[in-house]
């Protein structure tokens, strides 16, 4: 069995790791600069989404709104499930256009991370998403931690708001160190779980109020001991009940299990599905020696030489798989995004577009954010191997190359993204490669490409004969296997 | 447009992704009918129940942490009464199955099945290793191959591997992502539903079209390619499967795959396991609602769903059977919100026609603190014992097989299955080609 060799310039490794997907402008951007100054430039605080991001974002009320806003929102009261539909809109078009793409990319990890589903906590997901994940993703891992430690999405989520000192909740001391930091190979045992839950209890979201309360005569007082970490926890008071769990948090987060763990799933994330551990070693040192500054050990990450080196060796989600396609093709929504309608209150926000992406993405498992466990979406290969996303993936693939969907997504005209390319088969599907994969096809590859668009062009369309042969080639590019690997 | 190449590895072979012995040639030669191979001269032709005869296995999952004492209390227990005030089943309104086990009042399907002796319980039965964790459990539980570290194939996998089956359809989970059970050499297929699976038409005619997509994927050894060739031989075959119930299901997304299995199975798609996620809440830390809420409403729709299944498939039931599983069952005591935390054995439900029903197998434990695991009801069985007698007398693998399939483990019988009658029940359904 001969295997097909296509081999990607670094520039394009690179991009396909750290973006939903790139155009030749973004190939453009990076050769210009350099990889490490694109990496410091899409970390940059100041780097704006763009407008075409920021415009389709204006009609979401949602946005800017603080847990008691949203929790007074009549729409959302009447039909809680617009509220988390509202996140996922908000989160397909950041990925698909804001300019901030390896930002964004960390903001998917980082919700996966320390994962609250959004159908769980509807009053809070939005704000768990800005205030937790987005205020953090370019500052410390621990700062993140503890501000999600407290939240009421994560109070929702893992029963902080039942865990009481008479039986302590122990639901996220459990996850806390068995997700959120160490990881179960690092031998903390039940003990460590119910002190950590003992260290939370008492401390709930008071939904009327819209408010954190910490009852000092519902939380577990005296000793405490969490996997080598001591407090007396013995202070009667909101504050120090807090700082007791702030400094057990920021405990568990700088441990060298943790930095190794942290490591591992970032690696996971843009390596491979099982990185190599020089890498591990190399991110976990970094993470350790800057106090788990998560833009230094995606930089360390990105600078090993081993990050290059494991090009398409990770499958595409589906999520990534629709950002490529829509990326490289510069699809836009074919219409403005309608705000939400207050007056709907059953239907608030109905926008069409949006629907289809979300529900594109929720037919094949992958509805942003709403993984039913805390772990979050799976990151290897394997549970995303299967029928339903393959054919899936090939239809929408063969969809958009087509403008099937035109009510929902406007593809540029071939004319103009194939400017100065003869308008015959075997031209066009040169071009077509150069473009999604900046290299020739594989010569069986374009072979059988060719043999079914040649004859396509019959002069009974009123599309353009470059038009044609561009759509039916590259549908067939879109499900090349290396079209779906990163 | 032309850019420099440069030294980084091929896309295509770097990946360090699963093979899968397959036949390609075999593949490409596919026709159309019920003949759902990847290799020539292998037919399927029986419905349902596969070449051999042998049962289809069906395991229905419960994941979160399903627990085994609320689905199947004991009776007139007084440390199950005084732990649980909340989070139990009352003896005066649980069915009752015999003068110790009662089952949670909405399985009522589950009552009646058990008096036709078509549904065993197994009970304090659960994983060797109890971590309590839910993701390192239900992976284990999956990869059933304690004490292999770095094994990465499912159990269900290697049953397909063991039976020697080579369609592309035997191992079947209805659901969006493949799991962990299915993960392996053998050809499994994960769709959740029978709508937009069929690969569209684009400008050429449609056997062209698949073949090409086939000869582009059969060019790449990763495990993502492999999948792709045999994905396209599936979504051909399953056109011609309609979903047709003859049973009124609920209206739940778990009521909706047992449905689609069903039409799979009416259809005669020679499968030989599936798997099911039951789509429940079960990790109920906080109000379990044994009694009303969370956990009466997943045994009302387990039930359903299951009695809708069971008229659904006709004479089909008799070649079925169906294990349920969880990673872990909930600690004894619950906690002061009304919920459960995690804890280690649980109860296992074995129905089909073939099972030896009507009773509940179980060295009880007991449920004194003296008598508990950490708090937790103990494991006294192991589930793979329940797996392999399972695989053994209803999926006809010889003891050599078993221990393939279940590695560097020593079943026992617990005699909750009849010997298997090869061809006896069900009419053969001819393809129709």
């Amino acid at each position: 069995m001969s295997t097909t060799q296509y081999t990607l310039i670094p520039e394009r490794v690179a991009l396909a790791k750290m973006t939903y997907g790139y155009a030749a402008s973004d190939l453009t951007s990076i050769k210009s600069s350099g990889l490490s100054s694109w990496v410091n430039a899409q970390l940059d605080p100041n780097l704006a989404e763009g407008d075409s991001c920021a415009k389709k974002l204006l009609g979401f009320k949602s946005l800017g709104m603080s847990v008691k806003q949203i929790s007074a929102f009549d729409p959302f009261v009447k039909n809680s499930y617009s509220a988390g539909f509202e996140l996922s809109s908000i989160t397909v078009i950041r990925r698909l256009f804001s300019e901030r793409q390896l930002f964004e990319m960390l903001v998917e990890h980082f919700n996966d991370y320390l994962h609250v589903p959004t159908y769980v906590a509807w009053q809070s997901r939005m704000p768990y998403d800005r205030d937790v994940i987005r205020a953090n993703v370019l500052g410390k891992y621990p700062d993140m931690l503890v501000a999600s430690s407290l939240h009421p999405a994560m109070l929702e989520y893992l029963n902080g708001n039942d865990n009481t000192k008479d039986a302590p909740n122990e639901n996220y001391g459990r996850e806390l160190q068995e997700l959120h930091t160490l990881t179960s190979h690092a031998g903390y045992l039940q003990d460590d779980v119910v002190n950590a839950a003992r260290v939370f209890s008492g401390i709930s979201w008071d939904y009327d109020a819209s408010q954190l309360v910490i009852d000092p005569d519902s939380h577990w007082m005296g000793a405490v001991s969490v996997f080598g970490w001591k407090n007396p926890n013995d202070g009667a008071t909101p504050s120090a009940i807090r700082s007791v769990t702030e400094s057990l948090v920021r405990y568990l987060a700088l441990r060298p299990q943790t930095a190794r763990a942290f490591s591992t799933r970032l690696a996971r994330r843009f390596l491979a599905d099982d990185p190599p551990s020089s890498v591990i070693d190399l991110m976990s040192a970094k993470y350790l020696q800057t106090g788990g500054d998560i833009p230094s050990v995606v930089k360390a990450m990105v600078a090993a030489p081993e990050f290059l080196l494991s090009a398409g060796q990770k499958v595409k989600r589906p999520m990534e798989y629709v950002g490529s396609v829509v990326r490289a093709l510069k699809v836009e929504l074919a219409t403005a995004i309608q705000p939400g309608d207050a007056s709907r209150t059953d239907d608030y926000f109905h926008d069409s577009v949006i629907s289809s992406l979300v529900w594109y993405l929720s037919t094949q498992g992958q509805e942003p954010m709403n993984w039913p466990f805390p772990n979050g979406f799976p990151d290897k290969a394997n549970p995303w191997t299967n029928l339903n996303g393959q054919v899936r993936r090939w239809n929408l693939g063969a969809a958009l190359a087509h403008g099937w969907n035109d009510q929902d997504f406007h593809i540029p005209p071939y004319d103009q993204l194939l400017s100065g390319v003869t308008a015959e088969p075997a031209a066009v599907v040169d071009a077509l490669s150069q473009l999604f994969l900046g290299t020739a096809l594989a010569q069986a590859d374009r072979n059988d490409i060719l043999a079914i668009v040649s004859p396509v062009y019959d002069g009974s369309s009123a599309q353009s004969k470059l038009t044609q042969y561009a759509q039916t080639a590259t549908s067939l590019i879109l499900s090349l296997p290396t079209w779906n690997f990163r | 447009m032309t850019e420099q190449a440069c030294g980084c590895p091929d896309f295509a072979n770097t990946p360090a992704g699963l093979t899968r012995r397959t036949f390609l040639n075999g593949m490409l030669a596919m026709g159309a009918g019920l003949v759902i191979s990847n290799t020539t001269g292998l037919r399927y032709a029986i419905a349902a129940s596969g070449d051999n005869g042998a049962d289809v296995i069906i395991t229905l999952s419960m994941r979160g942490g399903m627990d085994g004492l609320m689905a199947v209390p004991i009776l007139g227990d007084k440390n199950l009464a005084r732990l649980r005030p909340t989070a139990s089943v009352l003896d005066s309104q649980a069915l009752i199955l015999n003068r110790t086990f009662g089952l949670h009042p909405n399985l009522t399907t589950f009552k009646k099945l058990y008096d036709a002796r078509e549904l065993a319980i197994v009970h304090a039965t659960g994983t060797p290793i109890g971590t309590r964790s839910h993701f390192d459990d239900q992976n284990s539980l999956e990869l059933a191959a304690y004490g292999q570290p770095g094994s990465a194939t499912g159990w269900q996998n290697r049953y397909l591997e063991a039976v020697g089956t080579t369609g592309v359809l035997s191992g079947i989970a209805v659901s969006d992502q493949t799991p962990v059970a299915l993960y392996g050499e053998a050809s499994t297929m994960a769709f959740e539903s029978l709508d937009d699976i069929a690969l569209s038409d684009i400008e050429t005619d449609h056997k062209t079209y698949v073949d090409t997509l086939k000869r582009m994927h059969a060019r790449s050894e990763h495990h993502w390619s492999q999948t792709a060739v045999d994905s396209l031989t599936a979504s051909e075959a399953l056109k011609q499967v309609k979903s047709n119930p003859t049973a009124k299901y609920p209206d739940s997304s778990s009521a909706n795959r047992f449905k689609v299995l069903a039409s799979l199975l009416k259809a005669g798609i020679p499968i030989k396991t599936a798997a099911i996620d039951f789509d429940g809440e079960f990790d109920v830390h906080s109000n379990a609602g044994v009694r009303s809420g969370s956990m009466a409403d997943n045994f009302s729709d387990l039930s359903a769903s299951v009695a809708a299944f069971k008229e659904d498939l006709g004479p089909i039931w008799r070649r079925v059977t169906i294990v349920t599983l969880t990673e872990f069952g909930r600690r004894l005591e619950e906690n002061a919100s009304a919920g459960v935390d995690h804890g280690w054995a649980s109860a296992m439900f074995v129905m089909g026609g073939g099972v030896r029903g009507g009773q509940v197998v179980t060295k009880w434990p007991g449920l004194s603190e003296s008598q508990l695991d950490s708090g937790d009801l103990a494991v006294t069985t192991d589930y793979r014992h329940v797996l392999a007698e399972i695989l053994k007398v209803r999926g006809g693998l010889s003891s050599d097989a078993i221990s393939a399939v279940l590695p560097s483990f020593v079943p026992k019988r617990l005699n909750i299955t009849h010997p298997l009658h090869i061809g006896a029940t069900v009419p053969i359904k001819r393809p129709t080609k």
